[in-house]
């Protein structure tokens, strides 16, 4: 029988760029179990509705994370609305999933470069990141901000987005689509990627349902899963949308699932952008959340459903909020992953489900 | 143009769960997490949530329970292993106590420097001037 030795991974790692311990433990090369544990950065935001009202808390949602910043002012807004019953306006239920779509293809965008600076493609990650860039500067242009950008608020969209700026905006992913197109062949056809991904940290379709896995991490093993479908705001306005789904269940399709999902949120963009309707922005909240009301929404953040719930307690301040992000919800699926795979895919596996700390340590 | 998202609570006993969970994973409900409150007298609000990914109904279901201080509950690992993560987080920042979770920290999954920050019972700078301002 081969010797068990237990390997300590993180929470310091070359491939890490935040803090996350997992004990391997290890017969021979092989991955035979992994413990995960968090809490190094544990911030405690969700104690902090005791001390920022409904509207202040908007802006400490936008700073769980600095990659889905959006997406969680978004989500939070969504969940106030439903508590107090505010109907937002149509254009910014619009520029809302415009803009969280953005967020999906910087994010992406992100997560490609940081996977091929895993596997020592440097110039790869590079591109990636340049192409990032072109995202975050039309975030700059319109709101100011490149990552954190208050755009969204409790009742609407905060800045005004004219409809010459949209289409200067689908004009600019246009051209990154041409220059993405390169990137993604060098993703999805050079061999030196193909032999780090392909056949490695398998999960199948039953295991993705098990462990509730969700985000490109799930739909890579073939769950059509994504809050998208729900059609709830300007996603019901979509002419269709089928989730991007792989039955392969390795790194290599979460890799495809990702790259095809930027052009999916491209074609989003383009098409919410072209039947946009005029009218107000915000409809702004008034009053106080009565006492014991409750609400709780999802939201398909890039890396997979995020869950909001909130609880009034009668004054302007909640008595309970809680976040819900992707990664928390993985790591059971990551356990799993990395159980009966070699010592050195260990990192590459840990990249596939795009994990995202300073979310999970709300 | 649909706005939020149908969603239902309920109220159980906290010695249901284990049927609630059983029933969730029969219809194929997707579990989405364990939510933990404290109140003033030491209880604890649990709000299980599992999503019915209906195409055409989609809808969020929070079964909520109160559990008193000196009780414990059920983990739901048995029928959905993610739920670990949500029953160490109960634990270590609310007290919660739960029996047979499939991985168990014992209360150190979260780093902290002093024990249930998250309960109103504990002072939090009080208990960490009693550990003389040091962490763990």
């Amino acid at each position: 029988m081969s010797k068990r030795t237990i390997i300590p991974f993180g929470p310091q790692h070359p491939v890490l760029p935040e803090p996350v311990h997992l004990d391997l433990v290890l017969e021979d090369e092989l991955v035979v179990d992994a413990i995960p544990r968090i809490g190094f950065v544990h911030r405690g935001l969700e104690k902090l509705v005791e001390k920022r009202d409904y509207t202040q808390f908007v802006y400490i949602t936008e700073r769980i994370c600095g990659i889905c910043s959006f997406g969680h002012s978004y989500g939070y807004s969504e969940c106030i609305e439903q508590l107090m019953q505010i109907e937002v306006p149509p254009r910014a239920q619009y520029l809302r999933v415009i803009f969280h779509e953005l967020s999906r293809i910087h994010s992406h965008l992100l997560w490609l470069g940081l996977m091929a600076d895993a596997f020592g493609y440097e110039a790869l990650f590079m591109h990636c990141w340049r192409l990032r860039e072109t995202v975050l500067d039309i975030f700059e242009r319109i709101t100011g901000g490149r990552v954190i950008f208050s755009a969204c608020n409790v009742g609407g969209f905060k800045r005004e987005v004219s409809n010459n700026q949209l289409a200067g905006i689908v004009t600019e992913l246009e051209k990154l689509q041409q220059e993405y197109k390169t990137i993604s062949k060098a993703f999805l056809e050079d061999s030196s990627v193909k032999n780090r991904m392909v056949g490695i940290g398998y999960i199948s379709k039953k295991d993705a349902t098990m462990h509730s896995m969700v985000g490109p991490f799930a739909r890579a093993s073939g769950l059509a899963i994504d809050e998208r479908l729900d059609k709830v705001g300007a996603y019901g306005e979509l002419s269709s949308f089928v989730p991007v789904t792989s039955e392969d269940g390795d790194c290599y399709a979460r890799c495809a699932v990702r790259i095809e999902e930027v052009n999916q949120s491209i074609a989003i963009i383009k098409e919410l952008s072209g039947k946009i309707p005029d009218g107000e922005i915000m409809n702004k909240p008034k009053g106080k959340i009565d006492k014991g009301a409750l609400a709780m929404t999802t939201l398909e953040q890039p890396r997979g459903q995020a869950f909001y719930y909130a609880k009034g307690n009668g004054t302007k301040f909640l008595e309970r909020m809680r976040v819900r992000t992707p990664t928390s919800q993985n790591l059971s699926g990551l356990v799993a992953a990395l159980q009966g795979c070699e010592f050195a895919d260990v990192p590459v596996i840990i990249l596939t489900i795009d994990p995202c700390i300073s979310c999970t340590e709300r | 143009m649909k706005i939020y998202h149908k969603v239902e609570f309920i109220d159980f006993n906290s010695e249901e769960i284990l049927s609630i969970a059983k029933k969730a994973c029969d219809n194929n409900l997707s579990f989405v997490q364990i939510c933990a409150s404290a109140f003033d007298n030491g209880d604890c609000e649990l709000l299980y949530t599992f999503k019915e990914n209906n195409q055409y109904n989609p809808a969020l279901i929070g079964y909520k329970t109160i559990v008193e201080k000196q009780k414990s509950v059920h983990s739901i690992t048995d029928y959905f292993p993610a739920a670990f993560v949500f029953e160490n987080e109960a634990h270590d920042l609310f007290g919660v106590k739960f029996e047979g979770i499939n991985i168990d920290f014992k209360g150190n999954f979260y780093k902290l420097p002093v024990a249930y920050p998250m309960n109103p019972n504990i002072n939090v700078a009080e208990k960490f001037a009693e550990q003389g301002g040091q962490d763990e």
